[in-house]
Parts: C-alpha cells; sequence; structure tokens
C-alpha cells in the first residue's frame, strides 16, 4: 500500500482547444479509497492514465511513496488497474488471466498457483477457475478483472468505471463487494465515476472534477453536505438554485431573510439552493424564514411526493416530503431546515 | 407474422435459395459421380460403380509429381505471405498514416483479390524475366505469396479493427514487456483470423493456374496446370477422380476455416 501525489499534472491532446488535464495536484493517502467524480469528458480517465503510465503528461510529476515515477513505463509501476472493457484475455482461463501479472515477474508455476487461488477465492470465483471469460456473466468476468489486478499486490488500485455497463442492481451488489475487498486488504484505490451515488457509496474521500481541474475535494459527508460551488452543488442533484445577496451572517432571496453562517468565500451577489428533501409544505405561516407561493404541481411518488411551488417572481422551486394532501392552485408556506440551504458565488 | 412476409414470399424464398443452392453444387456432384465411373469415358449416368479411375490418377506421375509440387508451393507460399501478411496488416492498421495513405495501402494489398490471376502472371511474367529471375520455383514461390497475402491481410486487419486496445495496455500494467505482451496476448488473439487467412491461402494457391501458367517451365509444374494438360490429350474419368480429391480438400479447408473463425465472419467483408 502507498501514498500518490500527483503535483502539477497537466495534459493537452494534440489538437485540443484546451488541456484534458489542467494542472491536477492531488495527495492520495495510504489506504485511503478516493474516487474522481465529474461527468463525461472532465479528464477523469486521463488522469488514471497518467498515474497508470498508460499516457506521459506534458507538464507535473506523479510519486509513489515520494518516489518520482513519472518517466517509468507503465510495466514497471506496480499498479492494479480494471478498465471498464475489463479487458479479460480472452484466449486465457480464468486461472491463467490471474496468473499473468504474476508470470510477468518471474514466479515459478509453484509459487503463482496458492497467489492465484487466494485471490480467486477473495473474489468468490474458486470453482471457476478453469472457464474462459466468455462463459462468465458480466458480474463473474468483473470480478476476474479485480482478482487479476489485486494477485500482484499492487501499491495502488485503479478502477476506470468497471461498473458503468452493469445493470443497477448487479452494480449495487458489486459496490458492496468492492468496498468489503478494498477496506478488508486495507488497499489505497483511485476510483473514477461519473455517478454520484456510486462515489457517496464507496469512497472515502471524493475529488469532483470539471474541464481538467479539481472543483472541491473531500469527504463524501462534505461533498453532498456543503458543496462549495454551484457545479458541485448541481452534480451532487442539488437544484432549486435562486440568485440572493449575502449580507452578513444573512441571505436575502425572493424578499425572504434567512440567518446563515457560511464560507468567506460567498461574494455578496450570490446563489442560494434549497435542497428539495429538506424542504417542508404547509398552508399556515410557519414561525421562521419562509417563501410564500402557488402550487402549481403535486406527483405522487410513493415515499415521497414531489410539490413545485411558484414564487412570486415566477421561479419555480421543488419540494420532495412525504404526501401531505395539498392541491394545486393552493397557496403555501416553504421552509426548510437550516442544513438545506446552501450559497454559493454564482 | 411480419408484415409483406406472406407464406407464398417465403416458400419463393425457400424455392430460389434451394435452385441457387442447386445451380452451385450440381456440377460438383456431377464430378464425384463420373470419378466412380466404371465405364471407360466421362458419362452421366455412371455405367457401374468403380474406384479404378482414382487408382489410375493416383499411379499417374504428371499427377503426383505436380500434386506434391502444389503442395509444396501452398505450404512455403503460405509460410512466407502468412507472417508478411500479419505484419503489412499492422503496419495499416497501427501505423501512425493519414486516413488516405492508409486507405490507398490497404487497396494495393488487397488488389491481387480484384485484379485477374492471367493480369498477374503475365506482369510477374515480365517483371522477373526483366530482373532476370528465370528459376520455376523462385518465381512459382514469389508469385503464390502474392496469391496468399491479401487472404491473411484481410482477416488479420478485421480483428485488428476489433481489437480492445485496453488487451495490451492491461497487459502493459501487469507488468508485460512490449514484446511480451505481443507474443502472449495480442498475436494469440489475432491468432484464429491468421489462421483462417493462412488456410484461404493455401487453398486459393493449390488451386491457382491463371498465375502458375505464366511461371512454370517444362520440368516443373502444379497439379490444376497437369490436369488441364492431361485433358487435352486425354478424356478419361481419371481428371474426374483428381477433381474429387481436390473438392475434398477444398471442403477440408473450408470446415477447418469454420471451425477455427466461422466462415461467415470470414466472408462477409
Ligand atoms: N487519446 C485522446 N486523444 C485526443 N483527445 C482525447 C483522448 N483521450 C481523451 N481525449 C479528450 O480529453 C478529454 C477528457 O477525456 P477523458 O479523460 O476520457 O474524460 P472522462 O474520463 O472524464 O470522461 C475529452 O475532451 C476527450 O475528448
Ligand atoms: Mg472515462
Amino acid at each position: 500500500m502507498a501514498q500518490v501525489t500527483l503535483t502539477h499534472i497537466t495534459k493537452l491532446f494534440p489538437g485540443a482547444a484546451t488541456p484534458a488535464v489542467d494542472g491536477i495536484s492531488l495527495v492520495i493517502p495510504k489506504g485511503s479509497f478516493t474516487t474522481l467524480l465529474g461527468p463525461s469528458g472532465c479528464g477523469k480517465s486521463s488522469t488514471l492514465r497518467i498515474v497508470a503510465g498508460l499516457s506521459k503528461p506534458d507538464n507535473g510529476m506523479i510519486l509513489i511513496d515520494g518516489r518520482n515515477i513519472t518517466h517509468l513505463s507503465a510495466a514497471k509501476r506496480n499498479i492494479g488497474m480494471v478498465f471498464q472493457s475489463l479487458a479479460l484475455f480472452p484466449h486465457m482461463t480464468v486461472a491463467e488471466n490471474v496468473a499473468f501479472g504474476l508470470k510477468m515477474r518471474g514466479l515459478a508455476e509453484a509459487e503463482r498457483r496458492p497467489k492465484v487461488s487466494r485471490a480467486l477465492e477473495l473474489v468468490e470465483l474458486g470453482h471457476l477457475a478453469e472457464r474462459y471469460p466468455h462463459q462468465l456473466s458480466g458480474g463473474q468476468q468483473q470480478r476476474v478483472a479485480l482478482a487479476r489486478a489485486l494477485v500482484v499486490e499492487p501499491s495502488i488500485l485503479i478502477l476506470d468505471e468497471p461498473f458503468s455497463a452493469l445493470d443497477r442492481k448487479l452494480r449495487e451488489s458489486m459496490q458492496i463487494e468492492l468496498y468489503r475487498i478494498t477496506r478488508s486488504l486495507g488497499i489505497t484505490a483511485m476510483f473514477v465515476t461519473h455517478d454520484q451515488e456510486e462515489a457517496l457509496t464507496l469512497s472515502d474521500r471524493i475529488v469532483v472534477m470539471n474541464q481538467g481541474r479539481i472543483e472541491q475535494d473531500g469527504t463524501p459527508r462534505e461533498i453532498y453536505g456543503a458543496p462549495k460551488t454551484r457545479f458541485v452543488a448541481e452534480f451532487m442533484g442539488l437544484s432549486n438554485f435562486l440568485p440572493a445577496q449575502s449580507r452578513g451572517s444573512a441571505l436575502v432571496f425572493e424578499g425572504v431573510t434567512a440567518e446563515k453562517t457560511m464560507d468567506a468565500g460567498v461574494p455578496q451577489e450570490c446563489f442560494v439552493a434549497l435542497r428539495p428533501e429538506g424542504l417542508s409544505l404547509s398552508v399556515a405561516k410557519p414561525d421562521g424564514p419562509a417563501l410564500n407561493g402557488r402550487l402549481a404541481e403535486a406527483i405522487y411518488q410513493g415515499a415521497t411526493s414531489s410539490y413545485t411551488v411558484e414564487l412570486p417572481t415566477g421561479r419555480r422551486i421543488t419540494a420532495r416530503t412525504p404526501d401531505c394532501g395539498l392541491q394545486p392552485g393552493q397557496d403555501v408556506w416553504v421552509s426548510w431546515s437550516p442544513d438545506a440551504l446552501h450559497a454559493f458565488a454564482a | 407474422m411480419e408484415q409483406g412476409m406472406s407464406p407464398y414470399s417465403d416458400f419463393f424464398r425457400r424455392a430460389g435459395t434451394g435452385l441457387l443452392f442447386l445451380f452451385l453444387l450440381a456440377p460438383l456432384a456431377a464430378v464425384i459421380v463420373v470419378s466412380v465411373n466404371a465405364g471407360t469415358t466421362p458419362k452421366f449416368p455412371p455405367e457401374g460403380f468403380s474406384l479404378k479411375w482414382y487408382g489410375t490418377a493416383l499411379s499417374n506421375p504428371a499427377f503426383t509429381g505436380s500434386a506434391f509440387n502444389s503442395l509444396l508451393l501452398a505450404a512455403l507460399a503460405t509460410a512466407v505471405g502468412t507472417p508478411l501478411g500479419v505484419a503489412a496488416a499492422f503496419g495499416i492498421a497501427r501505423g501512425r498514416l493519414p486516413s488516405a495513405v492508409r486507405g490507398l495501402l490497404e487497396a494495393v494489398f488487397l488488389s491481387p483479390l480484384i485484379v485477374p490471376g492471367i493480369v498477374i502472371g503475365v506482369a510477374l511474367l515480365v517483371a522477373l524475366s526483366s530482373a532476370g529471375l528465370r528459376d520455376a520455383w523462385l518465381r512459382l514461390i514469389l508469385g503464390h505469396v502474392l496469391l496468399v497475402l491479401p487472404y491473411v491481410i484481410r482477416t488479420t486487419l478485421a480483428s485488428l479493427q476489433n481489437f480492445d486496445p485496453a488487451l495490451e495496455e492491461a497487459a502493459h500494467t501487469l507488468g508485460a514487456s512490449r514484446f511480451k505482451t505481443l507474443t502472449q496476448v495480442t498475436l494469440p488473439v489475432l491468432r484464429p483470423a491468421i489462421m483462417a487467412g493462412a488456410i484461404f491461402g493455401f487453398i486459393i494457391s493449390f488451386d491457382d493456374a491463371a498465375v502458375s501458367i505464366f511461371l512454370i517451365d517444362s520440368s516443373t509444374s502444379t497439379l490444376p496446370l497437369a490436369i488441364m494438360s492431361y485433358m487435352q490429350y486425354n478424356f478419361d474419368p481419371s481428371v474426374a477422380a483428381i477433381s474429387s480429391m481436390l473438392i475434398g480438400l477444398t471442403l477440408a479447408g473450408a470446415l477447418a476455416i469454420e471451425r477455427v473463425f466461422g466462415l461467415k465472419k470470414f466472408l462477409g467483408s
């Protein structure tokens, strides 16, 4: 297990107008599960491939435990990688796939065998060792790819959207399994996904990327609970953005003043967001700050209902609460729990 | 039932397919029937069953000698042409070439598939003679390598175009050098395609008459040419017997391709 350091990593593909990776600096502590999260095309794969040695950065350095490996070939980095396409060798059995890295390291058959069976047991595939990849289900293939990457005891494990091709149910069970395996081995892992739920489930730390840069870096709680930019907030599923002014420790929006302790970085002209799950509706004016409007839409969705309220300014906000029997057209008040209110620079 | 698929049109489609197969296969069946004819002339229907013409054919030194030549020639041409074809396919698929150059190279390398054999034969004869190359074997091997190449290039190229680059990257991250990656991952993954191209090339070389006729000399001939020259002066079922054996060999090759590669994938360009 090792610490990985990226310093000012930059990558500009020939012919591209803007860099795919734009000066990324990041320290991944020993044993941490760190996820790069961001929309498609924001440079996650490019960053991973530079760490793995599959692509050369134009600028910057990669250190593993303080050792500069920027110019080391991929074959010599001792990094385990799980690819989006899995890239299982089709002409080799499961056991041969897993043994490949050990063979390349010059281990004799007798030394390889116990390691291969232990790796296959770790992913619960011991009984399928002699099958070929095309004889396995999608989930089983995932596990082979994971065992093949782990068996060489890599200093870091790198996974590039490994679950994106799986259906929801299988994806969730693979996430739990990956969580169990990485935590039981205490391995340093770099994971890439564009799915915020997956990132929240798996990670010790989430690095949100946008256009080759880091937008925010923190624990899942920090990223979800206190997004620092509108981009992060939107990516984490926040909505109900309203223009606002910050005045000391208060926010003014839609003619309402709300107390809020804010980051120093929030300028006077700013935006607020109200998390739909943190809102409540009432017919009577509640104590404390609340927005008044007309209920435009009520959609029953089982556990919760989705209510859209039109404010006097014409802006709309959506609340997701347990069904409260309100009808469209009614005059309602929207209030919020303190942690449902967020403020950002525009 | 699908719209527009009346039972009538389905019937006509099946009947059409059946007629087409009949048209393609009936002559082959006739050759085989004639080859087991007990009479002295190739006649249909045959005058009784006998394998004697197989005996006659196999004891004719003009056939056995040229059959040996054809086998050796096809084997040598395939042995030389296959690695060359694989290398050419890698160059076309992976070389950092402008797409126009890539297309041109592909067209040039595959052109023996389109250019008539006679044209290739005449061109080779003129070129090799003016280069002072008069040895029949050397000329035949060169000419037949040209016949084998496009088949190997075509199958290898098709397989390379579907090749997942992550396979090689995975091998690298697992510690494989470029050479190990090539020998342990890339070539084994391409192997069925290369084999299919090589088998097809072998059959084409073995069956060829149009190119060979310009390259042989009086002491070196190939089986298809021996059959043709025999038929100019003789008319007996031993030619049918030889042809039947050729049909058998070709069929075996096609089955081998089907086994390693899938014939549909091979024929569908
Ligand atoms: N090999 C390449 N050549 C040129 N451009 C590339 C290459 N790989 C990625 N890019 C570009 O770099 C940007 C980032 O891509 P990528 O790192 O794959 O994003 P992500 O993995 O976050 O979806 C994209 O605009 C993409 O088009
Ligand atoms: Mg990607």
